[in-house]
């Protein structure tokens, strides 16, 4: 279970430029829970996820994953718990070195890294069979840099990477909006089928609307740092893009006229 | 004058063996870790003058050396942890350093130079008859080299390796996906100088002396000799990687003999070796055009 509990964050403080990114929040997400996070630009959806991923160390407040305090634990220290896709497909996998290679690194997140050799027989297997379910044909270009891939590949690749060692948190940051929508879509379906084999606890960024009703299983929408609605399951079943829309308009409505 | 160059190719060759540890040490941190460093031309000099100052107080040659290499350690993590923990860009924070080293070279020997008698040295160590030889030394440097290279490519072949890599092929990724990338950063700038250092102490037991002013225009020398073994060699695969730093090496040292036997100043040497950078580096980007240019901008 992921419990983050009045997480606050300030950029520039103290500045004529500070802006305040997430204003205490306070979240629950069971294990196995999909869940989305949409809100518009500025809600503080990224910086949540930076703050969950340890990009960024929160100015007050506290994360807990599966009951391990990792408020002040650093990035790379915290890759352990934490995997993550991002939005560019350029961030998510090293270009100069070959998918194998990549997949390796991926596979040393929880593994931990010592001076023996990288590159064997068996690994070769195993990132095979894994690779094999994108059905991308990345199976067979193992010894080929990730930077030659196309960008859908690319971030294919990064799911791979970031699913292949089960996390106990999956953070997906918008990783299918910079593709093209065929391409989107089947990102997308891989991700579901991943995350559903894994039953990992998945938290993702989307501005598609679409994807959050038919794919997650809780939408949480975010507005100036803070979760202005919170949709459950059973909730969701009933819902279309339209009255996710208007009521994502009469939520600010009402935060405007509140202030 | 071609005969003056010819009798010159096999002390030339043990010379550019040596210095082919300075086109290594420019290569880790240039190519590997995508940030370049000039901490080198304070770290080759002070593997030479803290071997020099050790090996006459009468410490043997392997502590010797291997106190060199910690010196050229300590100067890289320097760098990288002033870069890293100061914000001051690596160039600055390498300028810096080896600035600083200068002083403390003058320090360790107490002088400006100092010579170094062959019956100290590793190579007399060997076998006395090696500094008497020069394919002798060519033989025992080229094996040396030899299995540096190969330490180096197994090194960069391993889970630790990889990750190195990783921290210069993609900054952002690779705290995501668990690598401390400030602590490989430093272990690599350690690690480059370090070899640099060794380099400058067995070059110091082989022409016999020390001197403060042995890593003036060092780096320019290394980063030449890099440029032309990538395009002999390459940079596609590991092995090509750290191969061409040493054919490199072999190469440019051969043509500055044959420029210097065939009535080049020696002293417009370092004019030509910087004119010759600038061209291999900018030559692309004008040949390319402005949509090379703009798309690097």
């Amino acid at each position: 279970m992921i419990v983050a509990t009045g997480l606050h964050k300030v950029f520039n403080a103290g500045t004529a430029s500070e802006k305040i990114a997430i204003a205490g929040l306070d979240l629950k997400v069971d294990t196995g829970q999909f869940v989305a996070i949409i809100g518009g630009n500025g809600a503080g959806k990224s910086t949540l996820l930076n703050l969950l991923g340890g990009a960024f160390l929160p100015d007050r407040g506290r994360i807990d994953i599966d009951a391990v305090d990792v408020t002040q634990m650093r990035e790379h220290a915290r890759a352990a718990l934490v995997a993550r896709v991002f939005q560019d497909p350029m961030v998510g996998t090293a270009p100069t070195l070959t998918v194998q290679e990549n997949m390796t690194l991926a596979l040393m997140r929880s593994e931990g890294r010592r001076l023996r050799p990288a590159l064997t027989a068996a690994r070769r297997e195993r990132f095979k069979q894994a690779l094999s379910v994108l059905r991308l044909g990345l199976e067979n270009r193992l010894d080929t840099r990730a930077g030659e891939l196309s960008g859908g590949q690319r971030q294919a690749l990064s799911l791979a990477m970031a699913t292949l060692c089960p996390p106990k948190l999956l953070l997906l940051d918008e990783h299918t909006a910079a593709l093209d929508p065929r391409t989107s879509e089947y990102v997308m379906e891989a991700t579901v089928s991943m995350v559903t084999h894994g039953k990992l606890t998945t938290m993702m960024v989307t501005h598609n609307m679409q994807h959050a009703l038919s794919y997650a299983s809780r939408i949480i929408m975010m507005d100036a740092g803070r979760i202005v609605a919170d949709i459950g399951s059973d909730e969701i079943g009933g819902l279309t893009v339209g009255d996710l829309v208007a009521r994502f308009r009469i939520k600010d409505d009402r935060m405007v006229l509140s202030t | 004058m071609i005969q003056a160059f010819i009798n010159l190719i096999p002390i030339t060759l043990a010379q550019s063996l040596i210095y082919s540890f300075v086109a290594l040490a420019i290569m880790v941190p240039f190519r590997t870790l995508s940030l370049p460093d000039l901490t080198t031309e304070g770290s080759f000099p002070l593997g030479g003058c803290l071997a020099a100052a050790v090996l006459t107080a009468g410490l043997d040659p392997w502590s010797s050396m291997a106190l060199a290499i910690a010196g050229g350690f300590l100067a890289g993590i320097s760098t990288a942890l002033i870069h890293q923990y100061f914000k001051i860009n690596s160039l600055l924070a390498g300028i810096l350093v080896a600035t600083m080293i200068w002083s403390v070279n003058l320090r360790v020997m107490g002088m400006p130079n100092k010579s170094v008698r062959p019956e100290l040295t590793a190579f007399d160590a060997i076998s006395p008859e090696i500094l008497l030889g020069i394919w002798s030394q060519i033989a025992l440097l080229a094996a040396l080299v030899g299995l540096v290279v190969l330490g180096l490519i197994a090194f960069y072949k391993s889970e630790v390796g990889l990750a190195l890599r990783c921290v210069g092929a993609n900054a952002r990724l690779s705290p995501a996906i668990g690598i401390n990338a400030r602590l490989y950063t430093t272990v690599g700038f350690g690690l480059a100088n370090g070899l640099a250092a060794l380099g400058g102490a067995i070059v110091v037991q082989q022409q016999g002396y020390a001197d403060v002013t042995m890593g003036f225009g060092i780096l320019v020398n290394g980063l030449a000799a890099l440029i032309i073994g990538e395009a002999i060699i390459g940079r596609s695969t590991i092995q090509r990687q750290v191969i061409a730093p040493i054919v490199g090496s072999i190469v440019y040292y051969q043509l500055i003999s044959l420029g210097l036997s065939t009535g080049l100043h020696p002293s417009d040497l370092k004019l030509l070796t910087g004119a010759f950078v600038l061209i291999t580096l900018g030559l692309p980007l004008l040949t390319k055009g402005r949509a090379a240019v703009s798309a690097g901008a």
